[in-house]
């Protein structure tokens, strides 16, 4: 069992939020300027989440991009720091262990991809046997561009959706942390 | 090797999950009390008493458990495949 460090986590997961904050808004923003609704909802995520995000201003943009960073390093410096004092009894091995770029990359891409198609599936068999307010499938509409419905065709796009997901996140985390490895130990045993 | 323990992932997760959901719970009623992304996960999350409140915050440490635990479980198998 290993300590994790949580400084190159957090950094890895603020790239990928905020990145992915930029995405969502400059695509809303895109689509608004060609005229092309009802496709795109990622950005309401935020409006419901980020205190003070009121909608597609400067004001709002900026202080959006500064609380999810933070809420990146407050929730893994919230996290690991737990799960490294409840696992302190149990270390056991001294040995450093350093991955390559291709072995991290190619277990977190398999990881995120089983994990988030592992929760669609489970969240919309549910859903087809529940009443519709009780639909979890209301928050993978608004993460998986395309997907509005509970039939076959909007299951595939969500799986696809999925899949880019899960590349774009297991690219960033794979890279942050090869990054820190090339500096400093990430794993403290 | 099994890297990371997903019973003390799912606890830690479980953790953050009752501390977030404590400050939204608290918060939501001043801001509007929109709880719409909330009622599918957190059935009872919607209904007024102290015992429905408590009773929330238990089921959103459930569900952060389940999704710690669920992901470091994954990970773990990924992990002695490739290595």
């Amino acid at each position: 069992m290993k300590k994790i460090e949580p400084y190159p986590i957090a950094s890895a997961l603020f790239f990928i939020f905020e990145i992915f904050y930029i995405i969502c808004m400059a695509g809303k923003f895109i689509l608004i300027q060609l005229n092309i609704n009802g496709f795109w909802h990622m950005h309401k995520l935020w409006e419901k989440i980020l205190p003070g995000f009121n909608g597609l201003t400067l004001l709002s943009f900026t202080l959006g991009l500064i609380e999810v960073g933070l809420g990146a390093y407050i929730a893994v410096y919230i996290i690991v720091p737990t799960y490294n004092r409840l696992i302190r009894n149990k270390i056991n091995d001294k040995e450093i262990t350093r991955k390559t770029f291709n072995v991290r990359f190619k277990t977190l891409l398999f990881t995120i991809l089983s994990y988030f198609t592992f929760l669609f599936i489970v969240c919309f068999v549910y859903d087809l046997l529940v009443p519709q307010y009780l639909n979890m499938s209301i928050i993978w509409k608004i993460l998986l561009p395309g997907f509005s419905d509970l039939t076959f065709l909007s299951f595939l796009i969500g799986i696809f959706d999925i899949i880019i997901y899960s590349f774009y996140s297991a690219s960033i985390i794979a890279g942050v942390l090869n990054y820190f490895d090339k500096g400093q130990v990430i794993n403290i045993k | 090797m099994k890297d990371y323990n997903a019973n003390i992932a799912g606890l830690s997760l479980g953790f953050f999950s009752i501390l977030t959901s404590i400050v939204y719970f608290s918060v939501n009623p001043i801001n509007g009390g929109f709880r719409e992304f909330i009622i599918p996960f957190i059935p009872i999350a919607n209904e007024p008493g102290t015992i429905k409140f408590i009773g929330s915050i238990i089921i959103a440490g459930i569900w952060g458990y389940f999704l710690g635990f669920t992901f470091v479980y994954i990970y773990n198998f990924y992990q002695r495949k490739f290595d």
